[in-house]
């Protein structure tokens, strides 16, 4: 859906964007449903969890059957201004997403969750009960998929960024040894060929750790995720799916692991983890899309 | 996300088997605090996503979803700048 597509739904049907809202003085006083996770039905305690909205619109079950969506009542104009260009720990952004977390964590320490994507917001009770209905089984699917398991964020990083990496091998200047510039074409050519055969064995290197503790931490975990490895220095990383009952064993590979990185110096890698999640990485419905 | 066939360990380096050995002493991985960067890229860029951007009609469904997606590049660009983005 493009932005003039949404722009144009806006107009026709009033209530609107937190985007949009200073468009509008309709939507000062728009409310909705915000909804932070589908969970099994279960005797969950909700008093203690955060919520988005006003501390007296707590978050609450709205049940369809077997699952449920934990929702909480919020005026829209919480979800304004909203900004990317402020993502300190106090920015609005950054204090959303944690209470949008703590809530969820909240849920997940007592059953099932899946998360959903921060900023999901339903009409009204009925619209969260047609949202229940529309997805049950592929909910329950991934309910019994999360069960019992919590997500672990795994990175493989370049121990100092300022060290040697396979984007800064190779460099023409970097080639010769400080007052030893290459004496001949053929000398400066030989030396470039090694300088990117080195590159290339170092690459291959580190790509055979990543295969490895991909191969290793995997056998542990229930299901694992490919995420985009971004940051100083970060190579891979990866989100797995493990079960309560079995984080001892996948400690122990990762600890295991970070052993026998620091026995390669050259390879240069050192291991990371972030954790424990509710399964964020876990929750993706079949047929996602943003144009759904 | 990963070849089917693995890279062969060439000489020294370690294998699956070694690293899977048992009985080696280990820690629990201490948790650590949250980044920022962390919490952002799995509250606002996974979960489940139930509807499309702002408000639509889904079978019927009438659901608001604030159009993030803008948010999210400059979430990215704000937490990795100049950082090469590459998949695993």
């Amino acid at each position: 859906m493009t932005r003039n597509t949404a722009a144009g739904r806006d107009a026709d049907t009033g209530p609107t964007t937190a985007r949009d809202a200073d468009t509008g003085p309709a939507v000062q006083s728009a409310r909705g449903l915000y909804a932070y996770a589908i969970t099994s039905v279960d005797d969950l305690d909700l008093a203690d969890v955060p919520t988005i909205g006003s501390s007296a619109d707590t978050p609450h079950l709205i049940r369809q059957g077997d699952i449920a969506l934990v929702a909480s009542d919020i005026a829209l104009s919480v979800l304004d201004d909203l900004t990317a260009d402020d993502v300190t720990d106090n920015s609005k952004l950054a204090r959303l997403a944690r209470t949008h977390d703590s809530a969820v964590r909240a849920v997940a320490a007592q059953t099932s969750v899946l998360p959903l994507r921060f900023g999901t917001v339903v009409t009204d009770a009925d619209a969260a009960i047609r949202l229940l209905r529309s997805r049950h089984d592929e909910a329950r699917r991934l309910l019994s998929h999360v069960d019992g398991c919590q997500e672990w964020g795994v990175r493989l990083r370049v121990e100092s960024p300022a060290g040697p990496s396979p984007g800064q091998a190779g460099q023409p200047g970097q080639l010769g040894q400080a007052g030893q510039p290459p004496r001949s074409g053929t000398a400066y050519l030989a030396q470039r060929k090694k300088a990117r055969a080195e590159k290339d064995h170092l690459e291959a290197r580190r790509h055979t750790w990543i295969q490895t503790a991909h191969d290793t931490l995997r056998t542990h975990a229930r299901d694992s995720a490919a995420r985009v490895a971004r940051g100083p220095g970060v190579l891979w990383d990866a989100a797995y799916l493990v079960a309560r009952s079995g984080e001892a064993e996948f400690f122990a590979s990762v600890e295991q692991l970070a052993q026998r990185l620091r026995t390669d110096a050259l390879a240069g890698l050192e291991v990371e983890t972030s954790g424990p999640w509710p399964p964020y990485s876990f929750a993706h419905m079949e047929g996602e899309t943003a144009d759904a | 996300m990963h070849d089917a066939k693995a890279p062969q360990p060439t000489s020294g380096e370690p294998t699956a088997d070694q690293l899977t050995a048992h009985g080696v002493a280990s820690e629990p991985i201490t948790p650590q605090r949250a980044s920022i960067a962390d919490l952002l890229d799995r509250v606002v860029d996974q979960g489940a996503v139930v509807s499309g951007d702002v408000i639509i009609s889904l079978a019927g469904i009438d659901l608001i979803r604030l159009d993030l997606r803008l948010l999210l590049i400059g979430v990215d660009r704000a937490l990795h700048p100049r950082t090469e983005r590459r998949t695993a």
